[in-house]
């Protein structure tokens, strides 16, 4: 997609245009992977508890984040 | 801060914004002047917009944590310069392209907004080493308010000083032609406004939702390791993170 | 005399004998200046400036000369426990900072009366135009003060903390810049002084230098909260 240098105005459209999705779509991805790390360290945080018996596990529950749908 | 209108504002700003690009892309007429080529606009300053207002409102809750000493505003500083930041790559990125397009060249120094923005994005840069220096929790969110105060107290002086030393001689880049814009361009323009607006809220408050769930999260594991359970679990934070505000202590 | 006079009066009197007796920053900050004259006049290739270039010159270098002495005006705070010392009197906060900006500004003006002259003697071909120089060196100064002041109490207690002032402080200072060179150029002119806009750039170095001492006026109490 971008080997070649654009040369006329249409290829500068695009490109800024690009560039906007991209940025927007590697935050979302990081953020995406943020949440996934959360998620494994809740699911880990709710193993060990359950595993140890500890009668407050259902506060971990409450922990999880609600899923976002974009 | 809840995570419920996360939902809705997605969905609004994703409506938002593709009505806007339709308009840039199949409704609005060309510019009699620079052509094509003048539909970046639509999308650069809109992004250059939010993103000083993104810092100003930085600077907002900067003086509100400051006031109040609650946690929760020095996170949403935090994180509104942040975006603002992200934004403010795009709008270099963006100008750029727009420059070479115009004018042959990537940079061009006699366009004051894009040098006041520069500037101001810049100084907004040294925000995050300024913060990872300052080692104590308390003394960092303070010193960062004070920080975000003196920036956005900045943004308008250097608009203003950049623009009154662009000599008259050099053409404007970006002017569009009769200095007025058309009804149609200005209501295409609007509604790309209000959808990279939108954009900002909804990235904000999803990153905001990242914050508070992590606090919870090392929260739930020191009462756990208070009470004996999950020692097993090494630290997911690396030490960047520890120092990052989060929304730990309510 | 009030209390905060009072303490004001003494912070001021006590950093400017120490300086006279140690001389810590002044002669630094002095040496810096002329050599970076001296590097200018051979990375220039030239030995006579004037106008838009003499102003670029001489604000460049007074600038980094600057934040020689402005990284190092709260080290006798930081060092000698000057800070809590500060925090126990019943003074206002604020009062610190009104008086290391006194001091910054008075280090600031000692260092243009020595180094402007041996600029002039270096470069300058035309010297009238310096008299109206020392209004724009006396409000570019002053706007120093305040930022630096602000920025080196900040900077003071955190790592890296001769590389933090220099970061925070050059965008900072970039609209002060501006208006500095941009009015002290057509001063400097071959030919004679012009007040092109002179009256303008004014207005805007104390626009800066007003806004700038009210924020830090204004923060300073929570910068030295512990």
């Amino acid at each position: 997609m971008f080997d070649a240098v654009p040369n006329d105005d249409t290829g500068y459209v695009f490109a800024a245009y690009m560039v906007f999705l991209v940025l927007l779509l590697v935050y979302l991805g990081i953020l995406g992977a943020k949440f996934q790390r959360i998620n494994r360290d809740i699911g880990r945080l709710t193993d060990e508890v359950e595993s140890g018996g500890d009668p407050g596990s259902a506060e971990a529950k409450s922990g999880a984040e609600e899923p976002t749908g974009v | 801060m809840s995570g419920r209108g996360i939902r809705q504002l997605s969905i609004a700003t994703a409506l938002v914004l593709f009505a806007g690009f339709a308009l840039v892309f199949f409704w609005v007429p060309m510019d009699a002047d620079q052509g094509f080529k003048q539909k970046i606009f639509y999308l650069h300053v809109p992004l250059a917009i939010v993103a000083l207002a993104g810092f100003i409102a930085g600077g907002v809750e900067g003086y509100r944590h400051l006031r109040s000493d609650d946690r929760r505003h020095d996170a949403n500083s935090y994180v509104f310069i942040h975006l603002s930041i992200i934004f403010g790559v795009a709008v270099l990125i963006t100008g750029a392209l727009w420059a070479k397009a115009s004018w042959g060249h990537y940079w061009v120094w006699n366009e004051p907004t894009l040098v006041s923005f520069l500037i101001v994005f810049l100084l907004y840069c040294t925000y995050y080493p300024f913060r990872y220096a300052i080692e104590d929790r308390d003394r960092q969110a303070r010193y960062a308010s004070v920080f975000a105060i003196t920036a956005g107290a900045f943004v308008p002086l250097n608009f203003m000083a950049v623009r009154m030393a662009d000599s008259l001689i050099h053409p404007r880049v970006f002017a569009t032609s009769d200095g007025g814009l058309p009804g149609s361009m200005m209501f295409t323009f609007l509604v790309c406004l209000a959808g990279i607006a939108l954009l900002w809220v909804t990235l904000v408050k999803l990153e905001l939702l990242g914050k508070q769930t992590s606090g919870q999260v090392s929260r739930l594991r020191r009462a756990l390791e208070a009470e004996g359970l999950g020692g097993g679990q090494e630290a997911t934070g690396t030490v960047g993170r520890r120092i990052a505000p989060n929304l730990e202590a309510q | 005399m009030t209390p905060s006079r009072r303490a004001f009066a003494a912070i001021v009197g006590k950093d400017l004998r120490t300086e006279l007796r140690t001389m810590r920053s002044l002669p630094a900050m002095v040496l810096f200046a002329v050599t970076t004259f001296i590097i200018f006049r051979f990375g220039l290739d030239r030995t006579a400036l004037s106008g838009s270039l003499a102003s670029g010159v001489v604000w460049t270098t007074l600038l980094f000369a600057a934040v020689l002495g402005i990284n190092r005006i709260f080290l006798p705070e930081r060092e000698e426990g000057g800070f809590d010392a500060f925090r126990l009197a019943p003074v206002d906060r604020p009062v610190l900072f009104a008086a290391k900006a006194t001091v910054l500004f008075l280090y600031l003006l000692v260092l243009e009366l020595i180094v402007v002259p041996v600029f002039a003697v270096f470069f300058l071909q035309e010297w009238s135009g310096l008299v109206p120089l020392v209004v724009i060196l006396a409000a570019t100064n002053l706007g120093f003060a305040a930022l630096g002041t602000l920025i080196s109490s900040m900077a003071v207690n955190s790592r890296a903390r001769d590389l933090l002032v220099p970061l925070l402080l050059l965008p900072l200072v970039v609209p002060l810049m501006i208006a500095a060179t941009s009015a002290t150029a057509p001063l400097l002119e071959a030919a004679g002084p012009s007040y092109d806009k002179f009256g303008t750039w004014l207005l805007v170095l104390g626009l800066y230098d007003g806004i700038f001492c009210l924020v830090g006026y204004a923060v300073f109490d929570f910068l030295l909260e512990d």
